[in-house]
């Protein structure tokens, strides 16, 4: 049976219960004592919370400090590199590049003001002698030329993943002459075209004929092919890879429209993989400047024609052979070419950017 | 893989676009392997065999050749004469110190900068980003001049430490594969008491061991092979590959079975570690960090 009563928030109260005064009294002092008590409980209870937040954060604060230690202590060391081997040696060149070396009576050098006396010099050089003049448009043979490759390496690295006859003996064979010495391979080639082919054609042919690099006629074309053949590597490694992150449903749905593999080198994988294809053809415009053709492994400081020099050789071996003197001159080269290169550079990536289909990184 | 119709007018247009591309790797693989194929027998070839025949492998395998390259390949610094073995050995210790410090240094900074976001992280990025873009050419002189200057020249040590350049291609491997490998790991352990050396050490670098192992790989074999530095900025320390270099040119050699030889003895180690780490030195190379 429901008991009779009004509901109160503290249970149900009897009508019918009488309760003596003094009880009542007492009641509401305890009651008092124990809101009292509750209310500093609570106090107590918010300034220990508070307290904790507090210490809270205290410790992330800390925590942000440690980081912040250990971040200027991991980055010194990179920080201090940069500075050195970047900032200060590439100030170091353009200083050099308007300083001349003199020797005082004890031998020592010093350095002297020259204002653009070096770059002076070099242009009556280029003016005066066919070297530079060769060199120049050598370099830009060498890096047209070498342009052939890019479409080459693109239809092997899509060979490659598309998984066809014999793609991974392939993709070893490409990757090989990146992992070689440069110079073994070299050394190899020059004995198979100075000695083999002279000794097949003799033996087989009955015709004596001089090698391939000794003939004026064959020279450079056989390093031209050199330079293409043995080219791949990393660039194959790298469009395989951009290839391969081209999304499955893209060329499933391509396959659903009967796209052939020409097509779909051409219509898809090419577009997409751009971005790729542009960063290596931007990053190659300093190529003009930097490839040495592979002269230096070939002929050492001596190649058998002055015809045949590269503004990249030209400046390794003048530095490799030269003292502390020549500093200043080959410096000013170096900031002629760079001077020509930078502008180069951001006009091809101008161009790849607009004359380019938006490609898409996967 | 996504298949093409085997069938069809497509069908044939696959056949000929596949079969024209097979011709030519192959074209190509028979460029690159007969230097090599040739050069190998002819190493296992007496003098005198060569003198009569150059093109075929002999009957008479010698290893005489081997013999004679070791003992002739020589470079002389001052009174001091750098045998082979001395040679193999300065390549190791140049190879090996060179790419583990540039492979660690590199792997940490590219760490520090994905994985702090500090304005400081932002501006090193794009200063990266910015070198690579901007072609500086002809600063060896200045190169050289510095690192007289601080001592660093002609030592094995300073080699390591001017060889250490981390502002490359692999920093943004590296920084790609750290920004897409998930914190949870370094927070849990940051949260049990770990320091920052521990998560980075060994949480962190764990997780990207094949990155690294990858970029000290390519790192070694770019070392050995290189001539150029060590022949200007390591000259008394003269490695296999000047030595190479020297003996390629050197008149006194007395046979050219020798020098071919000598090439051959460079690659092997390099084509010996190749074999064996095929698969991590050709990883699945990507700017966005490395897959499969």
């Amino acid at each position: 049976m429901a008991k009779k009563g009004v509901r109160t928030k503290r249970g149900i109260k009897a009508d019918n219960e009488e309760r003596p005064n003094a009880i009542t009294a007492a009641g509401a002092k305890v009651k008092g004592f124990l809101k009292d008590g509750i209310y500093g409980c609570k106090v107590a209870v918010h300034n220990a919370f508070s307290r904790n937040k507090k210490a809270k954060a205290t410790s992330m604060s800390s925590k942000a400090k440690k980081d912040m230690i250990f971040y200027v202590l991991m980055m010194a060391y990179p920080v201090l590199y940069f500075l050195l081997f970047y900032v200060a040696v590439n100030i170091n060149s353009l200083s050099l590049a308007f300083k001349n070396y003199d020797i005082d009576a004890s031998g020592r050098h010093y350095a002297i003001w020259a204002g653009f006396n070096n770059f002076k010099n070099i242009f009556n050089e280029y003016t005066s002698s066919t070297l530079l003049k060769n060199a120049l448009a050598n370099s830009f043979i060498v890096y047209l030329v070498g342009l052939l490759a890019v479409p080459l390496g693109l239809l092997f690295s899509f060979y490659i993943v598309k998984k066809a006859f014999g793609h991974e003996f392939f993709k070893v064979m490409l990757f090989l002459p990146s992992i070689l010495s440069s110079l073994i391979l070299v050394i190899m080639f020059k004995y198979v075209v100075e000695r083999l082919y002279p000794a097949i054609m003799q033996e087989y042919f009955g015709r004596e004929v001089q090698g391939l690099l000794a003939d004026p006629n064959t020279r450079f074309g056989t390093l031209l092919f050199y330079n293409i053949v043995f080219s791949f590597g990393t660039s194959v490694l790298i469009y395989s890879s951009a290839m391969d992150r081209i999304p499955d449903p893209i060329l499933e749905s391509a396959r659903i429209e009967g796209v052939s593999g020409i097509q779909e080198f051409w219509y898809i994988t090419l577009p997409l993989i751009f971005p790729t294809i542009s960063t290596f053809l931007i990053v190659g415009v300093a190529g003009i400047f930097t490839n040495q053709f592979n002269l230096f492994s070939v002929y050492g400081a001596a190649p058998p024609s002055p015809n045949m020099y590269t503004l990249g050789y030209y400046l390794f071996a003048e530095t490799a052979y030269a003292n502390e003197l020549s500093y200043p001159r080959l410096s000013a080269f170096g900031i002629l070419f760079t001077a020509v290169a930078v502008p180069l550079t951001f006009c091809v990536r101008f161009l790849l950017e607009k004359f380019s289909t938006k490609g898409a990184e996967f | 893989m996504v298949r093409y119709k085997e069938k069809g007018r497509s069908g044939v247009s696959n056949k000929i676009f596949f079969g024209f591309l097979f011709t030519v790797l192959t074209l190509y693989v028979i460029c690159l392997l007969i230097p090599l194929v040739w050069g190998l027998y002819t190493s296992f070839k007496s003098p005198n065999d060569w003198m009569i025949n150059e093109v075929w492998p002999s009957l008479n395998i010698t290893f005489e050749n081997y013999v004679s390259a070791f003992s002739s390949m020589y470079v002389q610094v001052g009174q001091t004469y750098f045998y082979t073995h001395h040679l193999l050995m300065n390549s190791f210790f140049y190879a090996l110190g060179s790419a583990i410090v540039g492979g660690f240094v590199t792997c940490i900074t590219a760490y520090m900068v994905a994985k702090f976001n500090y304005k400081f992280s932002k501006i090193v990025y794009a200063v990266v980003v910015i070198t690579m873009t901007i072609p500086i050419i002809g600063n060896l002189p200045s190169m050289i001049e510095i690192t007289t200057k601080i001592g660093l020249f002609d030592k094995m040590w300073g080699m390591w430490i001017v060889n250490g350049a981390w502002y490359g291609m692999f920093f943004l491997v590296f920084h790609a594969t750290f920004r897409s490998v998930a914190g949870d790991y370094a927070e849990a352990a940051s949260v049990d008491g770990a320091s920052n050396f521990v998560v980075l050490f060994e949480i962190m670098i764990p997780l990207v061991k094949n990155t690294l192992a990858m970029a000290i790989l390519l790192g070694f074999i770019g070392y050995w092979n290189d001539y150029q530095t060590p022949m200007i900025f390591l000259q008394s320390r003269p490695t296999i590959a000047f030595g190479m270099y020297l003996l390629s040119t050197d008149p006194r050699v007395p046979f050219e079975t020798v020098r071919i030889t000598g090439g051959m003895l460079t690659i092997l180690p390099i084509l010996i570690i190749f074999l064996f780490a095929k698969n991590k030195v050709m990883g699945n190379l990507t700017l966005g960090g490395i897959k499969g």
